[in-house]
């Protein structure tokens, strides 16, 4: 408990103190976590949206894949994302391994299905009389999307709050494409790794303390934004 | 031309390779109440999605104020002064004011011009008291009231209605039709109101298609397509109850005597001896009276037809009763249950059923050529 009770204190201190490096690694996990889950979601709303209200040939197949996304485990996304862009992988004359770049993709892939599998149910789940009730009331292309994302906005925000919770928390693949180097590639969750494998609990408890606050604050906005006018 | 607002000409469009919609002719004039009247699954609803620019028809022309519409893309300007709303309010997770001012939002229109429409268009609808309320806490007809709100709130030159009041109770249903057509010929709005309901068309239009499998069957003044259908199948759609098979022996200055089973019938129509015929007539219009051999012996009326029979069923509707009778072809009258009790009429009695000669419509029947195979049935024979 001890341990524990040092942690705690510890992390104030770090908190209040506005530690230089604490705040690099929070900020490098905000940009990298906040910049993925933005793509994510450009990529995911549409498509999802378009799978979910056009029938065409292969499109079954597509929705299955797209479930068998959500579920991938991001050690394997790691390690993929690692042989494409290391020096003799395809992509490795980009030179974006062991930098934010390579985490952000990573980390794309990771949420990227999680956000198109939950807009096919969620706008599948809406009332199809819906989309033509749009139209008729004078929506173009871009507003007819639009009122439908707004609509299915409860099921959607639990996707956005799902998909960043599942990349804030992320370690594996951050870890192998990010390399945790220090002031560059350290993300809050592999900073917590190191910090328990050297021995540095209290460190690693006050890291933790504030990756939690972090979820828990996102949290308060996406609530917000799903539950505020219903 | 110019008192024509949308025009379909021979418009045709399938579904899966089967035919739903074949409309030689429609135009939605301006400023009218034009009801489109048929069954469920008639195309009344394909009609509408052409109507609302929302579905390309495979074939035929459609002109707005007399222009041929421009390509797709071009569509939307158009397609902007024509609102649409359903049977159910399909509402959005909104306010009710931001579920009314959405059209307008689409349309880009500054802030105050939004709030001046929205609250004017709630007053109109008598529910600027629910401004601020969600969806879910409104009853039937209130959000039904702001689903007509949210479509008139944009002026739209045509409002295109598809069963908007068939989810509501009698009373609210009254109530909500009288106050949609003031707002209606407030704003000036054409509309196409579709329903399977004659009761809604009575109380609404100014002119009534009959749709019948996609085709247009008959369209007209509402008192012409209800008092003087073209054919038997309208007829029956319209509420005539009686269609007797006959054939006109007499004409006289247009007072024709048609000779039916058992019984001959005196009719207003042109047609002639030979010509054969389908009598129509409206429920309202038959009298009836218990029968008293004695009291008729003498009896004299204005009405030309006196028909003896003898009453099948009974049939009470709320405040109306439904009567058949086997005049040796069936008839249906509809008096009321007051009436129905003073008489004190029961199944088996013999009464006397009278109508006008100007009650009377009469169709000529269609020659319909033999098929190769079957014969006719007997029904339909001419």
């Amino acid at each position: 408990m001890n341990v524990i009770w040092q942690g705690l204190v510890e992390a104030v201190k770090l908190i209040i103190r506005l530690d230089p490096e604490v705040l690099t690694v929070l900020f490098l996990t905000l940009r990298v976590t906040g910049t993925a889950t933005l793509i994510a979601l450009v990529l995911g709303l549409p498509i999802g949206t378009y799978l979910a209200l056009n029938e065409f040939p292969g499109r079954q197949p597509i929705i299955a894949l797209i479930n068998t996304g959500m579920g991938l485990p991001p050690v394997v996304v790691g390690l993929f994302v690692f042989l494409f862009l290391a020096r003799s992988g395809p992509f490795g004359s980009f030179e974006v391994l062991y930098t934010p770049t390579a985490m952000i993709i990573a980390e794309i892939i990771i949420a990227t299905p999680m956000v198109m599998g939950v807009t096919v149910a969620a706008i599948q789940a809406l009332d199809p009389r819906l989309q033509l009730q749009i139209m008729s009331l004078g929506a173009n292309r871009w507003q007819f999307f639009w009122t439908l994302v707004k609509e299915a906005r409860l099921s959607l925000l639990a996707a956005v709050a799902a998909g960043f919770g599942a990349i804030i928390s992320e370690v594996g693949a951050v870890m192998m494409v990010g390399g945790n180097i220090k002031g560059e590639t350290r993300v809050l969750t592999t900073a917590i790794v190191l910090a328990t494998r050297q021995g540095q609990v209290s460190l690693a408890i006050a890291l933790s303390i504030i990756l939690l606050g972090l979820t828990f604050f996102v949290n308060i906005f996406i609530t917000k934004a799903q539950q505020g006018k219903r | 031309m110019t008192d024509t607002l949308l025009e379909l000409e021979k418009v045709v469009h399938s579904y899966a390779g089967r035919q739903v919609l074949e409309v030689e002719r429609l135009e939605v004039k301006e400023g009218e109440m034009l009801v489109v009247l048929g069954q469920t699954g008639t195309g009344k609803s394909t009609l509408l999605r052409v109507l609302n620019l929302l579905e390309q028809p495979e074939q035929g022309v459609i002109r707005w104020r007399g222009q041929e519409l421009p390509a797709n893309h071009a569509r939307l300007e158009i397609r902007r002064r024509i609102a649409m709303a359903f049977q159910d309010p399909l509402l959005f997770r909104a306010s009710v004011f931001d579920n009314v001012a959405y059209g307008l939002r689409l349309r880009h229109r500054p802030k105050t011009e939004i709030e001046e429409k929205v609250g004017k268009i709630l007053g109109l609808f008598k529910i600027g008291h629910l401004a601020t309320r969600n969806p879910n806490q409104t009853s039937g007809g209130e959000a039904q009231r702001v689903a007509l709100a949210r479509a008139l709130v944009i002026e739209p030159d045509l409002l295109l209605l598809d069963e908007p009041l068939a989810s509501l109770d009698p009373v609210i249903k009254e109530e909500l039709a009288k106050d949609l057509i003031e707002v209606l010929h407030s704003l000036n709005v054409s509309c196409v109101y579709v329903t399977h309901s004659r009761e809604e068309a009575f109380m609404v239009a100014d002119r009534v298609a009959i749709i019948e499998q996609g085709k247009i069957a008959q369209i007209g003044d509402l008192e012409d397509v209800f008092y003087r259908p073209a054919s038997v199948s309208v007829a029956g759609f319209v509420g005539v109850d009686t269609i007797i098979k006959g054939e006109v022996t007499e004409q006289e200055k247009g007072l024709a005597v048609i000779r039916i089973d058992h019984g001959q019938i005196e009719a207003i129509t042109e047609y002639r001896p030979g010509d054969k015929v389908f009598v129509c007539i409206r429920p309202e219009d038959i009298v009836v009276e218990s029968f008293d051999s004695e009291v008729h012996a003498g009896h004299k009326a204005s009405a030309r037809n006196h028909l003896k029979g003898k009453v099948t069923g009974i049939r009470t509707l709320g405040a109306i009763a439904k009567v058949n009778i086997d005049c040796g072809a069936p008839l249906v009258a509809t008096i009321t249950k007051r009436s129905l009790d003073d008489l004190g009429i029961k199944k088996d009695d013999e009464v006397i059923a009278s109508f006008k000669a100007t009650s009377v419509h009469v169709i000529k029947s269609e020659v319909i050529p033999p098929p190769k195979s079957s014969p006719l049935p007997a029904g339909r024979q001419a």
